[in-house]
């Protein structure tokens, strides 16, 4: 979204008091059954965890946690890797998209580090060494432009709708619920004020953290107890747990509750999504490396953010607006349409319009939003003294379809969705990984093979020119 | 007697044709890279390569560029300025050459790579129909051949390595990179840098490569070069192979003495590199600044109702001057503005650095990148965006802005956060090459004020 078009969003949104939304359409296909919710705990300013909650966000969570993370004995992680691997296996054995919802970026920060972690880990088990690989593939999973696997409810919240604070404060998930749903009785904005004095970024409060430490030194020292001490430290964990696994489903269900419609096109990015973890499973997590699989990777983001870029405008229509103020969308009548005979190639359409912005050129292809007609440009030109610009488009698809318009028909016209080349490209990487060439794969260039020829290249490049 | 820069530049020229004549086609090379500045005749060497290669070797060489239009001009410069030679344009099947391609009948159209002609003659084709090509083509080539090479990837450029024994990549490093619309911080810290420019992880990755770098520009006057080639190409020391009398402006109608005028007579006395302020505004990236358009405009206009001459050469027209802005809506403002002013648009042609690129007019009006910004974004900061858009003219290039862009610059945050070893800090870059053209401007009093009101 544009700068202007946030700021006045967020204007607007101050001036009611509430939370505004910015799509009408969800990014977001529906939850599949069953869904699963993680909530991590990290110790603050260490790289290591307390508590995963975890499970079925409409029910209640299983906790796992540890009073001492220092003592580097992850095996407490063990019921989460083997619930985690059941859903997942599960899902993509029946053939079904999982779905993880996690409750704000820091979470995913936490599941990435526990990839980083224990993904090749020699010193734990199996098992967690397979919920790291696991955990990065979710990671890596939310790079890709459009995923429906991984939900982060303070991220989709925030792109959904625009409140009257900052998108800095907006990252407070707390802060971010009080403008959507506010608290009655309260201005909103000291709401979000008071939402935020709670962290919402899978570490402990802080009296909790100062408690904790307290009871971890103590224990360390032998001046409690150990029994009593843990017992203590590990309650504290468990409702800072139960805490933030509370925050996650009132955004989940806030999320939901924004009542937005389903694009039609969010089906071919949850395939897409499907097919790329599916397939990261079955070759048991690898990870790009070479020209070939990194060339296929690059190929792969690029085509998620392509087809993301598509459902967007194609399924929103406030997107749809600010791609049109963008010059991306073409809104024009049908000036004149030259089809000698009906039903048959050729067919052209001669289209005018009077947007300001436009980003189409000869050579462009567009399609008749909500259709099947495809066309390509190939001449715009100025009419009226620059008043308004005609477009001339070859129909290449769609000459016999019932949506081909007809002379005085406004119509909207938008990039079409991109073509998916990914198999061809594929092969042609495997023949690149075949042939091995030096110049691609190796450290030392072949030998030049010098030929027998006396002649001055230069001057005889001279005598052939013209 | 002292011999004309100009002159030795000609001649350091044609030496480096020779040795590029030389590596590729007698020493055989398996990789010549060739780095070129702005207007200095790459497709011209091209064209030689081919020329020899073809015509004379009687060798098969493929040539590929990253756009079509950039194959057609190849096409057509092969077809006019040499005897026939067999051409062969390979398209997908729902692209047509043009018309003034098909009409010279020296060109063989070929949708389908398994049916290609075999032995001595050229392909040419974009890198991306080559690309899909490699699994069909049964016959190799003798010399692969990529003009425009620093537009590409090394992932669009290493499957088509296969094909020849020798490889020859042309292309002009301060320009603006390829095209990649997602995040490519992951892949900065992989063993091979697949989203670089082609030439650039070649010579990464054998930094023994002698590089032929082209030492002369016979586009840009040597003042531009002055400004231009400390600012974008400190790796690539160039000066220009024109005479300055060949690059001279005159203007026969009177001044009226205002601003612009001032600007323009500038130019008219040898300062190719102007600029035109308007008081100081702020918008934001994406807002139309109506009042800088207008300017734009004026100033395209005026140099229309000066009767520009190109001294020596002919009278200039509206079709000799081009304007460029960076985003399409604003440039839709110019462009509505110098229909205005009664500047006929489809002469005088506005758009933005991306397509201007491998273009060149006698006179440009640009509008400065930074202009009415506050904070500098990565966006704005781009140089080789910027050096593409000072290094269209032949003659002179007018730059307008917003005054303030020299304390936005000196006010400006550089984000100094982690990096991946080895990754290139194009922000820091963009930044130093704007400070250095700003630098130079405001200190050889090239800056001309707007008053307010």
């Amino acid at each position: 979204m544009s700068t202007m078009i946030d700021l006045t969003a967020r204007l607007l949104a101050y001036q009611s008091g509430r939370a505004i939304p910015i799509r009408r359409s969800s990014a977001l296909i529906a939850d599949p059954s069953p869904t699963f919710a993680i909530v991590p705990i990290r110790m603050v300013a260490e790289q290591v965890v307390y508590a995963l909650a975890y499970g079925d966000p409409e029910g209640e969570p299983e906790v796992v946690l540890t009073w001492n993370p220092l003592d580097r004995d992850a095996s407490f992680m063990e019921p989460f890797a083997a619930t985690l691997d059941r859903y997942l296996s599960d899902c993509v054995i029946a053939g079904e998209m999982p779905r993880i919802w996690l409750a704000h970026a820091a979470a995913l920060e936490v599941i990435a580090l526990l990839g980083h972690r224990y993904r090749t880990n020699r010193s734990v088990g199996p098992e967690l060494q397979r919920m790291g690989a696991q955990c990065r593939l979710l990671a890596e999973e939310t790079t890709f432009a459009g995923q429906q696997i991984v939900a982060i409810a303070g991220s989709l919240l925030a792109s959904h709708v625009a409140t009257g604070q900052s998108p800095s404060e907006d990252l407070h998930l707390g802060a971010l619920l009080a403008w959507i749903d506010p608290p009655a009785g309260t201005v909103v904005a000291d709401a979000a004020a008071q939402a935020a004095l709670a962290p919402a970024a899978a570490m402990l409060d802080r009296a909790a953290d100062d408690r904790v430490e307290q009871l971890r030194a103590r224990v360390a020292r032998g001046r409690l107890r150990e029994p009593s001490a843990r017992v203590e430290a590990e309650a504290i964990i468990r409702e800072e747990a139960l805490r933030e696994w509370a925050l996650l489903v009132r955004a989940r269900r806030a999320f939901w509750g924004l009542g937005l419609t389903q694009g039609t096109e969010l089906t071919k990015l949850t395939a897409e999504s499907f097919k790329r973890v599916a397939w990261q499973i079955d070759r048991n997590y690898g990870n790009p490396a070479r020209p070939r699989s990194l060339a296929q990777r690059l190929d792969e983001l690029t085509y998620a953010k392509e087809l993301t870029a598509y459902a967007d405008v194609a399924d929103d229509p406030i997107n749809r607006a600010a791609a049109l103020n963008a010059g991306r969308v073409l809104d024009a009548v049908v000036f004149q349409r030259d089809q000698p005979r009906r039903g048959f190639n050729p067919c052209t359409l001669t289209l005018e319009t009077r947007q300001n912005a436009l980003r189409i050129r000869p050579g462009t292809q567009l399609q008749l939003r909500g259709s099947r007609v495809f066309g390509r440009i190939t001449e715009v030109r100025e009419v009226n003294a620059g008043q308004a610009t005609q477009l001339t488009l070859v129909v290449t698809n769609g000459v016999r379809n019932p949506q081909l318009p007809t002379p005085g028909q406004r119509t909207e016209w938008m990039e079409p969705e991109p073509a998916d080349l990914r198999y061809q490209k594929r092969q042609v990487y495997e023949r690149m990984a075949a042939s091995a060439d030096p110049r691609v794969f190796g450290d030392t260039l072949p030998l030049s093979r010098p030929q027998p020829i006396d002649d001055d290249l230069a001057t005889i490049a001279r005598r052939l020119r013209r | 007697m002292t011999i004309q820069p100009y002159l030795i530049a000609r001649q350091r020229s044609d030496d480096a044709q020779q040795e590029v004549l030389r590596r590729t086609l007698q020493e055989r090379e398996p990789l010549v890279i060739v780095d070129s500045p702005p207007g200095a005749g790459k497709t011209y060497l091209v064209e030689a390569v081919i020329a020899v290669a073809v015509q004379h070797l009687g060798l098969r060489v493929a040539v590929v560029a990253p756009r079509a239009e950039q194959t057609y001009d190849l096409m057509r410069r092969l077809a006019v300025n040499f005897d026939p030679m067999p051409i062969t344009a390979l398209l997908s099947a729902s692209r047509q050459l043009p018309d003034d391609l098909l009409l010279t009948q020296r060109i063989l159209v070929c949708n389908d790579a398994a049916a290609l002609p075999g032995g001595a003659g050229v392909t040419i084709a974009t890198a991306d129909k080559l690309l899909f090509a490699v699994t069909k083509i049964t016959q190799s080539f003798d010399l692969l051949i990529c003009d425009e090479a620093y537009q590409l990837t090394f992932a669009t450029m290493a499957p088509l390595f296969e094909l020849a024994p020798s490889v020859l990549l042309v292309g002009d490093p301060g320009q603006l990179p390829p095209l990649i619309t997602v995040d490519t911080e992951r892949f900065e810290t992989a063993r091979y840098r697949i989203h670089w420019p082609a030439p650039r992880e070649l010579l990464r990755r054998f930094p023994q490569l002698d590089v032929v770098r082209l030492p002369a520009s016979r586009r840009l006057p040597q003042d531009t070069v002055n400004l231009v080639q400390p600012a974008f190409y400190r790796q690539l020391p160039f000066s220009s192979a024109t005479a300055p009398a060949e690059q001279r402006l005159q203007l026969d109608a009177a001044t009226q003495g205002d601003t612009i005028d001032r600007a323009l007579d500038m130019l008219t006395d040898g300062a190719t590199l102007v600029g035109v302020l308007l008081p100081p505004a702020e918008f934001g990236r994406e807002q139309v600044d109506d009042e800088l358009a207008e300017t734009m405009a004026a100033i395209a206009a005026r140099l229309l109702s000066r009767q520009p001459r190109w001294e020596g050469v002919r009278q200039l027209s509206a079709g000799d001057i081009g304007a460029i802005d960076a985003h399409v809506a604003s440039g839709a403002a110019v462009r509505r503005s110098l229909r205005l002013s009664n500047v006929p648009t489809d002469a005088c042609i506005v758009e933005t650095p991306e397509l201007w690129q491998g273009q060149e007019r006698p006179l440009m009006v640009v509008k400065h990148t930074l202009s009415g910004q506050r904070q500098i974004g990565e966006f704005s900061l781009e140089s080789g965006r910027w050096c593409v858009m000072l290094s269209r003219h032949q003659i002179g290039c007018v730059i307008v802005g917003r005054d303030g862009v020299g304390d936005a610059l000196a006010e400006h945050r550089h984000a100094c956060g982690a990096r991946p070893i080895g990754s290139v800090d194009d922000a820091w870059e963009g930044w130093r090459a704007h400070q250095a053209i700003w630098g130079q401007l405001e200190a050889q009093g090239r800056l001309v004020r707007i008053a307010q009101g």
